[in-house]
């Protein structure tokens, strides 16, 4: 049973996305193919922490199966939003300009493994 | 294109500008130790639009050519341009914690914009088509441009035309076939030693009489008969020494203002987008006044938060953050800064589309938001040295610090809480000084614009008239007492 992400929160079946080593586990060990995800930051007027670092993270969480493109450069399964904090700016400004499937951050509270798994989830989209 | 911070400081290198600092010619002003804080500071406007994390407010798509532009070169197409034009100076101001220049070019730019659409409108000249040309130049080289507003004044109770001297205000001396000349000066320019040109523009409302002074025009700042004449600042020579006692030793304090002298500069046809046009000067000036008093909350909001972290360090090296009069004060001081923060977005949401199809923020809040920069800096300002303590004022040299005799001295009696050297203290305790005294104030005061020019707008603005009648209504009385 898939259940989308709220913005609040996950809210799905646990063993949903059981994708890996673990849900929680430190790294991505997907047996599916390496993905195109367009990276895209807010412009960081005031961010609430460094989102350069937490993006790091994510992507070292994907082990190597994500391949980051920018959103100039299609196609890509998603596209991860970083935004700086709670306005998320850039969110707003790509849900209503664009179909594509958003999987958006607004802090850095997140196991970043949670949110590979969400890029992974084609069900799954914060838009 | 200039891209990178290295193509900047180059193209600044080749420019070979007849600059002047403490009355000695400057060969290379991309290499004067002097400037070289404020070419930092400028130079972050090309070095963020690089990166990915930050390209979003530093960028913009032109709608001239549909490229990929800077954002201190593009027009604004909505209010959500607005709005990121202030997020974008309050982010730039975290990494310079100093003005970075580019947004004086910037406002006169969509102050040209909104204004020759609107001449050509009434008097069909050719002014807009003309300066649209212009602009999609800025936009693909993406150079830096002086705001060129502010002319010397001379007697402030004299109109331009009636000065003993008339070169106190920039004027047009000669018409020729290929364009104009002009002499005269602009007074207190942002970033002008470190500029490719200057887009100078009337400084007041001009009457029929003036039509002289009435000129929008773009010139290269190396242009023959231009001298730049760089301005003295609170302690600047200590940024010659660079380490600790420059305080921010990286950048600037202000921006790099300059006097710049027009003797007999020749401006061909294609560089002008005013010529006595007299009736337009009052709306020009009004909306650079606007667009420019716009910012202050952006980038004087990211440098109070700047202010604000170096003193709860301050008093966290010395063992009074716990304090509960300290976090007091500092609560203020966010309070005061995310004020003017609100107030330049406000003016910015509240902003509309003018006949040109430019976006243009709310006059009054415009306004509103720089009279409160010249308050509330201030008193972040004072908050600062009080949290701080009287140790910004007294504090020894670096090279006392460093000295083979009194060095020890130093270090044992500017010790704080223990773990935090010394060296780390002091280095907090002068940034605190460098941001919040002198220079720096002055610039919070009167830069857009003097308090009493804000004031005025309050006046033609406010709706008194209005606000009588509400409060008659309410109190039950007449409309006619």
């Amino acid at each position: 049973v898939c259940r989308r992400w709220s913005r609040n929160g996950l809210v799905m079946d646990p063993g949903y996305l059981n994708l890996g080593k673990g849900r929680m586990g430190n790294s991505f060990n997907s047996a599916h193919a390496k993905i195109r995800v367009a990276l895209k930051y807010c412009g960081g007027c005031d961010p609430a922490y460094d989102r350069v670092s937490y993006q790091e993270r994510i992507a070292a969480a994907a082990a190597g199966h994500i391949e980051w493109v920018s959103i100039e450069n299609p196609p890509f399964e998603a596209v991860l939003v970083i935004n700086g904090c709670h306005r998320a700016c850039k969110e707003k400004d790509l849900a209503s300009e664009h179909q594509w499937r958003i999987i958006s951050v607004r802090d850095d509270l997140a196991d970043p493994i949670l949110i590979v798994k969400k890029l992974f989830n084609r069900e799954v989209s914060d838009d | 294109m200039i891209k990178t911070k290295e193509e900047y400081i180059n193209s600044i290198k080749q420019l070979k500008a007849n600059v002047y600092y403490r009355g000695k010619r400057v060969e290379d002003a991309s290499a004067h130790p002097a400037f070289i804080p404020h070419i930092n500071s400028a130079a972050k406007t090309y070095e963020m639009a690089l990166r990915p994390e930050f390209e979003d407010l530093l960028t913009a798509t032109s709608h001239l050519s549909g490229k990929k532009i800077s954002r201190f070169t593009h027009i604004h197409q909505s209010v959500d341009d607005l709005i990121k034009k202030v997020q974008m100076l309050r982010l730039i101001a975290h990494e310079t914690g100093s003005c970075f220049q580019r947004c004086v070019g910037f406002d006169a730019l969509n102050a040209t914009y909104m204004t020759t659409y609107d001449i050509d409108r009434k008097y069909e000249t050719n002014y807009f088509e003309r300066f649209k040309e212009y602009l999609k130049q800025v936009q693909e080289k993406n150079i830096m441009l002086v705001g060129g507003m502010t002319d010397p004044k001379g007697d402030r109770s004299k109109r331009p035309s009636q000065q003993v001297d008339r070169d106190l205000f920039t004027r047009i001396v000669e018409r020729r076939e290929d364009g104009v000349v002009v002499s005269g000066a602009k007074a207190h320019q942002t970033g002008a030693v470190n500029s490719h040109e200057i887009l100078i523009l009337p400084t007041q409302s001009m009457g029929e009489e003036d039509k002289d002074y009435a000129i929008i025009a773009a010139i290269p700042l190396d242009t023959k008969g231009i001298t730049l004449i760089f301005g003295r600042q609170t302690n600047e020579e200590r940024k010659l020494e660079g380490g600790i006692d420059s305080g921010n030793p990286e950048f600037g304090m202000v921006g790099g203002e300059a006097l710049i002298i027009f003797e007999n500069v020749f401006i061909p046809w294609d560089r002008i987008f005013m010529c006595g046009e007299t009736d337009f000067t009052g709306i020009l000036v009004e909306r650079f006044a606007t667009l420019h008093r716009q910012n202050y909350g952006g980038c004087k909001g990211g440098v109070s938060d700047i202010i604000i972290g170096a003193s709860a360090l301050a008093s966290q090296y010395q063992g009074t953050l716990g304090a509960s009069h300290v976090k007091d004060k500092l609560i203020e001081m966010m309070h005061l800064a995310e004020s003017v923060f609100a107030g330049s977005i406000a003016c910015s949401a509240m902003g509309s589309k003018t006949a040109s199809g430019a976006f243009y923020p709310d006059t009054l809040l415009a306004n509103c938001t720089k009279h409160n920069i010249t308050r509330n800096i201030y008193e972040i300002a004072r908050l600062a040295h009080d949290v701080a303590g009287g140790i910004i004022a007294t504090m020894p040299f670096e090279d006392d610090l460093k000295s083979p005799e009194v060095g020890k001295h130093v270090e044992k009696y500017m010790a704080g809480v223990d773990g935090v050297s010394s060296e780390t203290r002091m280095k907090i305790i002068r940034l605190i000084e460098t941001m919040t005294g002198g220079t720096a104030l002055a610039e919070s005061m009167h830069g857009a614009g003097s308090p009493q020019s804000q004031r005025v707008m309050y006046q033609r603005l406010g709706k008194l008239g209005e606000k009588m009648k509400l409060a008659k209504k309410l109190a039950k009385i007449p409309e006619k007492d």
